[in-house]
């Protein structure tokens, strides 16, 4: 859905205003990223380049989900280097473990708090 | 394959249902414990029987396993109904010639029962865990999030704190509606519950829907910044105002929500015999055969291929304003191409008889 040029984070959330939410705390902090925001999925696969830092995902969307998306493009060379960090309403602490354990790099808990996005940008962007 | 026999002349035809038989007397019936792999079907000879069967077992147990009933040669349609009525799965008439036959459709059937009773409840177990959960948590997760950059961001741009103040308030008012859509279903199941509030609820006339479908049309063109086309003739009919009104926003909403910006949504009331039709139209999203016939609450449609907000209540309040007011629905759909909605509610007049 964004023409991309510099591409350095990617947001992939189906809701519009939760996606503007994420992308205004990544840029309160990191003014000089550049954002690709994301409805879902499929969307995210044709907006993927090898140089993106980090990645925020939600899991409930159409067409392809988070957890969908992440096995798809930890499966694929060029990109299976880049963080994914999940950003999800489900809290059960089997569901993130094997997350976890399957490609993720990090799990945020809905509702979450603009620290814990800012930890993952520290850490891997 | 083995039946449980209560005749008392299962001699007779044992040899036409080929199968084990385990008899047992009415005063049995205490000490029975449903088993299917110990029996597959239920024969008995009286209708007692049945009502005993009943008293002692509660109603999903009783789907389980088929319970048939041998009837005389004499047997007419009264014997056949008053049987069915009382628990009969199905029935033979002597000299039961197709009494095998009678028990195999009989276990296929309540089989096909129990596969569908299944299917809809999967569906509404997904929509009670993966649904419910993320309507409710979308629309907290935007207002805590933005109420929280708004106290501890330094934010100098007015523009900014105006944009995140006005998507604070859309998702307090997402948040309502959901409520208010779930306590409004609530209560409208209430009143279905009770025949003289449905009784009370019919004594209420509208007798201007002209005015309220035209009320209700500019306030949702507002609201989502649509045309919508419209043309109503006026009549008496059998509803309260607040609820009319109710019924033609779940509607158009519905028509709105499920259609592209731009595309066409009409509605026209007029008078048709004794009933007051209401046709709604749009372009879009549609529902497929099978899809139509799952309406019901919590049922919303493609959820995996379309982003969609709410939870597929609109739908099921207007089931439920019909049921209580005595109206009928029609829908007609193309899958991806267009719903028409055909509604129709009693004239006043014709209500009260």
């Amino acid at each position: 859905m964004n023409k991309v040029k510099e591409k350095n984070l990617m947001i992939i959330e189906d809701d519009p205003t939760l996606r503007m939410l994420l992308s205004y705390m990544v840029k309160m902090h990191r003014p000089q990223i550049n954002i690709i925001e994301c409805e879902n999925g499929k969307d995210a696969l044709m907006n993927m380049t090898s140089d993106i830092q980090l990645i925020f995902t939600d899991n409930n969307m159409p067409i392809l989900t988070g957890v969908e998306f992440m096995l798809l493009v930890k499966e694929d060379p060029r990109y299976s280097h880049i963080p994914i960090v999940m950003v999800s309403i489900d809290s059960r602490p089997e569901y993130i473990s094997m997350g976890l354990k399957t490609g993720f790099s990090g799990w945020v808990v809905k509702p979450f708090q603009r620290e814990q996005i800012i930890e993952y940008l520290n850490k891997y962007a | 394959m083995n039946v449980l026999s209560f005749c008392k002349n299962i001699g007779n035809f044992r040899r036409l249902i080929d199968s084990g038989v385990i008899q047992a007397n009415e005063e049995d019936i205490e000490g029975l414990v449903f088993n299917e792999t110990a029996f597959q079907a239920i024969l008995v000879d009286n209708p007692e029987t049945i009502l005993a069967l009943n008293k002692k077992f509660d109603r999903i147990t009783l789907t389980r396993i088929p319970v048939i009933i041998l009837l005389g040669k004499n047997a007419n349609f009264e014997i056949i109904h008053s049987a069915i009525n009382k628990g009969a799965t199905d029935f033979s008439i002597e000299p039961y010639g197709d009494l095998k036959q009678v028990i195999q459709s009989s276990i296929h059937k309540l089989d096909e029962y129990r596969t569908i009773a299944e299917e809809g409840f999967n569906r509404l177990r997904k929509s009670l865990t993966v649904a419910i959960p993320h309507e409710f948590n979308t629309p907290i997760t935007c207002i805590l999030g933005l109420a929280s950059m708004m106290a501890k961001e330094d934010l100098n741009d007015v523009a900014i704190v105006r944009k995140f103040s006005r998507k604070i308030v859309e998702s307090i008012n997402r948040l309502r509606k959901l409520i208010d859509n779930y306590v409004y279903y609530s209560y409208l199941q209430l009143k279905l519950s009770s025949s003289s509030e449905v009784t009370f609820a019919r004594s209420f006339v509208v007798k201007n829907p002209d005015q309220i479908i035209k009320m209700a049309v500019h306030e949702l063109q507002y609201e989502f910044n649509r045309k919508i086309q419209y043309k109503a003739g006026n009549a008496s009919i059998n509803c309260s105002e607040t609820n009319f009104y109710k019924l033609i926003t779940y509607l158009l909403e519905n028509a709105m929500k499920f259609s592209e910006q731009g595309s066409e949504v009409s509605i026209e009331a007029e008078v048709a015999g004794s009933e007051y039709k209401i046709v709604v139209f749009n372009e879009g999203t549609g529902f497929s055969s099978e899809q139509l016939k799952m309406i019901g609450v919590f049922s919303q449609f493609d959820r995996e291929s379309n982003e969609q907000q709410g939870l597929g209540m609109g739908l099921a309040i207007v089931l439920s304003l019909l049921n209580l007011y005595g109206g009928r629905i029609d829908i007609v759909s193309e899958k991806n191409k267009f719903t028409k909605i055909e509604l129709y509610v009693k004239l006043a007049d014709f209500a009260r008889g």
